[in-house]
C-alpha cells in the first residue's frame, strides 16, 4: 500500500514535466522566470521569439541582456518592476518597447514573486510579456479616424472664417509689395515672407478641405505612366526643380481613383519641392514587385529626414507634426490606405528622401 | 478720350474691400466699393460701370442673387465673383446663370487680372485645352491674327478652372479617345457653361463620338481629328461665332 515501483515514479514526473513544458509552451504569452539575481531560470518559447533567439540561448542568461535590447529605458523600468513586486508581491502592467527594421513591438509586462518553501529559492520572478502591438495599431486607427471626423466636420467652415482674412493680408502685402518696390532688400523680403506664410497656410486649408472630400475610391484601371503624367501635371513645380521620369517603357496597370491618387502625387511633390527650398532634382519611377504590386517611387535630392522623424511624418493629427510636412503626408496615407495600399518613406542621411507608394495587384476578373 | 475701365468692388468685408481696390488703381482701373448687395445695384443703375467684382456671402442679399438682379437692369455688365468657399452649388447656378468668372479667396491676383481684361469688349475670349505645347502656339498665332483673345491650359484641371474664372465665347478641348478625364472634363465644363461653344479635338474621331453620344452631350460643335487642319478649324470657329451675332 502507498509503495509506488520508482520505475513509474520517474514516469510520472517525466509526464508532470512535459504536461509543464506544454503548459510554458502554449501559452500566447511570452513567460519568464528569473531569480534574485534576474538569472533566467525558466523561459519559453514566446519570449525568446521576441529577440528571434531559440529558448536554449535564452534560458541560464541574465535578464538585463534582453532588455539591453528593447528601447531606452527598459532597465530602469524593470527595476522599479521589480521593487514592487518585492514589496507588494505583484505589479501593475508595465509597457515595455522594442524598435527593429521591421517596426515597433509593443509588450505589456506583469510579473508577480513566486512563493516557495525554502528560503534559498527566495526572490524568484514569474513575468508575462504580451504583445499588444495589433490592439495598440488598431487603439491608433481609432483614434485617428475619430479626429479626422471630427476635422473634416469642421474644416469646411473654418476654412471660410480663415480665407477671408488671408485674402485680406494676402492682397494688402501685395499692394505693399508694389508700392514698395524701390525699397531696400530687408523691406522686400519682410513682405514676400507674408505673401509666402499667407500661401502656406492656404494649402494647409486646401487639405483639410480635400480630406472633408474624401470618399471611397471610384476605381478605374488605369496605365501607372498616365497616373503619373496627371500627377506631374496638376503638381506645378517650381522652375529650378527639375524631374526625371525614369518609369520603364514596361505597362504597369493599377486599379485606383485616378483624383485621389493625384493628390498624393501633388502632395509628395510638392513636399519635395518644399525640401529642396524649390531647387533641385526629383525622380520619380514605377516598378512591379515580386508580389505583383506596383509600386511608385518619388526620390528628391534635398536634405532627408532624420531617422527620428521618419515614423512621426505620416502623424500629423497627433500633434507631432514634424515641421515642414503639414496635414498633406497623413491624406496621403489615408489615401493609400483606402486603396488597399501602402507608402513609406525611407531617407539616407543628407540624401534626400524617398517616398514609396504600393498599390495592390489588379484583379484579373475585374477586367 | 478713352477713360479706365470702371470696376465696382462689393464686399462686406471693408478692409479686403480698401485692399482690392487699391489694387485694381495700381493695375490702372478707376475702382469704387460698397459693402452690400443693395448699394450695388444702386451703384450699376446710377453710375457707369465697366465690371462687378463681387464677394458671395454678405448679409442681406447675396452675390449670387445680387448679381441676377444686376443681370435684369445692365444685363451687358460682367460680374467675377469671389467666395471663400470652393466652387459650390450656388457658384455653379450663378456660372449657369452668366457670371463671367467666380474666384476662390485668397484670390490668385495675377489671373484675375487676366480675367477681367478678358470681360471687356473686344475680341472672342478662346481657350485652349491641349498639352500640344506645338500645337498650341500654333493655335494661339493664328487666333491672335484673327483677332481673338486665347488663353491656354495644359491639362484638364486647369481646363475646368480656366473655365469657371472666364466665360470663354470658344473652347478648344483635346481629347484622346483612352482618356476619360477628356470627356468627363468636357461634361463638367457643360454643366457649368452650357452656352459655350466647343470643338473637340481627337486622336480618333469615331471612337470620340462614340464616347459623347454615351455621355448624352451631343452639343459639341465639330470634332477635329488629328494631324489637324488649322485653316478649316479656324472657319468653323469663325462661322460659328458669326452665326451666333
Amino acid at each position: 500500500m502507498g509503495n509506488i515501483p520508482n520505475i513509474s515514479e520517474l514516469e510520472s514526473t517525466k509526464k508532470t514535466v512535459k504536461f509543464f513544458e506544454g503548459l510554458l509552451r502554449s501559452t500566447p504569452n511570452g513567460i519568464v522566470v528569473t531569480d534574485a539575481s534576474q538569472n533566467i531560470v525558466l523561459v519559453n518559447g514566446r519570449f525568446s521569439s521576441i529577440f528571434q533567439q531559440h529558448w536554449r540561448d535564452v534560458i541560464e542568461t541574465n535578464l538585463f541582456v534582453w532588455l539591453q535590447q528593447l528601447d531606452s529605458g527598459a532597465v530602469d523600468l524593470w527595476t522599479e518592476l521589480v521593487a514592487s513586486v518585492y514589496r507588494e508581491g505583484h505589479c501593475y502592467d508595465a509597457n515595455f518597447k522594442l524598435t527593429s527594421t521591421e517596426g515597433v513591438t509593443h509588450l505589456r509586462v506583469n510579473a508577480s514573486l513566486v512563493e516557495q518553501e525554502s528560503t534559498e529559492d527566495q526572490g524568484i520572478i514569474i513575468s508575462n510579456w504580451r504583445d499588444i502591438t495589433k490592439q495598440i495599431q488598431m487603439e491608433e486607427q481609432v483614434a485617428m479616424s475619430e479626429r479626422l471626423a471630427v476635422l473634416g466636420k469642421l474644416s469646411g467652415s473654418i476654412a471660410h472664417e480663415i480665407r477671408n482674412p488671408l485674402a485680406t493680408i494676402d492682397i494688402s502685402a501685395l499692394n505693399l509689395k508694389r508700392k514698395l518696390k524701390d525699397a531696400d532688400e530687408k523691406t522686400k523680403s519682410q513682405i514676400d515672407r507674408i505673401i509666402k506664410q499667407v500661401k502656406e497656410t492656404v494649402d494647409t486649408i486646401q487639405s483639410l478641405q480635400d480630406l472633408s472630400k474624401l470618399e471611397t475610391p471610384n476605381k478605374r484601371r488605369w496605365d501607372i505612366s498616365d497616373i503619373i503624367t496627371n500627377g506631374e501635371a496638376i503638381s506645378a513645380l517650381p522652375q529650378n526643380v527639375h524631374l526625371i521620369n525614369a518609369m520603364t517603357r514596361d505597362k504597369l496597370f493599377v486599379d485606383v481613383d485616378e483624383k485621389q491618387i493625384s493628390i498624393v502625387l501633388r502632395n509628395l511633390l510638392s513636399n519635395a519641392a518644399h525640401a529642396m527650398d524649390n531647387q533641385g532634382t526629383v525622380w520619380i519611377t514605377a516598378y512591379s514587385d515580386g508580389d505583383g504590386y506596383v509600386n511608385i517611387s518619388i526620390k528628391d535630392s534635398g536634405p532627408g529626414i532624420k531617422p527620428e522623424n521618419i515614423n512621426k511624418i505620416f502623424q500629423s493629427f497627433y500633434g507631432t507634426n514634424v515641421k515642414g510636412f503639414g496635414y498633406g503626408l497623413t491624406i496621403c496615407r489615408m489615401i493609400m490606405e483606402k486603396h488597399g495600399g501602402t507608402i513609406d518613406a525611407t531617407s539616407e542621411n543628407s540624401k534626400g528622401a524617398t517616398f514609396t507608394l504600393r498599390f495592390p495587384p489588379i484583379h484579373s476578373e475585374t477586367v | 478720350m478713352k477713360t479706365n475701365r470702371r470696376i465696382l468692388v462689393v464686399d462686406d468685408n471693408i478692409d479686403y474691400c480698401e485692399g482690392i481696390i487699391d489694387f485694381l488703381e495700381m493695375e490702372g482701373f478707376d475702382a469704387i466699393g460698397v459693402h452690400d448687395g443693395f448699394k450695388a445695384l444702386e451703384a450699376v443703375k446710377k453710375e457707369e460701370i465697366d465690371m462687378v467684382l463681387m464677394d458671395v456671402r454678405m448679409p442681406g442679399m447675396d452675390g449670387v442673387e445680387t448679381f441676377l438682379k444686376i443681370k435684369e437692369v445692365s444685363p451687358d455688365t460682367p460680374t467675377i465673383l469671389m467666395t471663400a468657399f470652393a466652387v459650390e452649388s450656388r457658384i455653379r447656378e450663378a456660372l449657369r446663370g452668366g457670371v463671367f468668372g467666380a474666384f476662390q479667396k485668397p484670390v490668385d491676383n495675377e489671373r484675375l487680372i487676366c480675367s477681367i481684361k478678358k470681360s471687356f469688349p473686344g475680341g472672342a475670349v478662346v481657350m485652349l485645352a491641349d498639352d500640344d505645347k506645338e500645337l498650341c502656339s500654333n493655335l494661339l498665332a493664328k487666333f491672335t491674327e484673327k483677332g481673338y483673345r486665347g488663353v491656354v491650359a495644359r491639362n484638364h484641371e486647369t481646363a475646368l478652372l480656366w473655365a469657371s474664372e472666364k466665360n470663354f465665347d470658344f473652347i478648344i478641348l483635346d481629347a484622346n479617345h483612352k482618356d476619360i478625364n477628356s470627356i468627363e472634363t468636357y461634361q463638367k465644363i457643360r454643366d457649368f457653361r452650357p452656352a459655350v461653344d466647343v470643338i473637340i479635338i481627337t486622336d480618333n474621331k469615331k471612337e470620340t463620338e462614340n464616347l459623347i453620344a454615351q455621355a448624352s452631350e451631343k452639343d459639341v460643335c465639330a470634332i477635329f481629328e488629328k494631324p489637324l487642319d488649322i485653316d478649316t478649324l479656324i472657319v468653323t470657329v469663325q462661322k460659328t461665332l458669326d452665326s451666333r451675332n
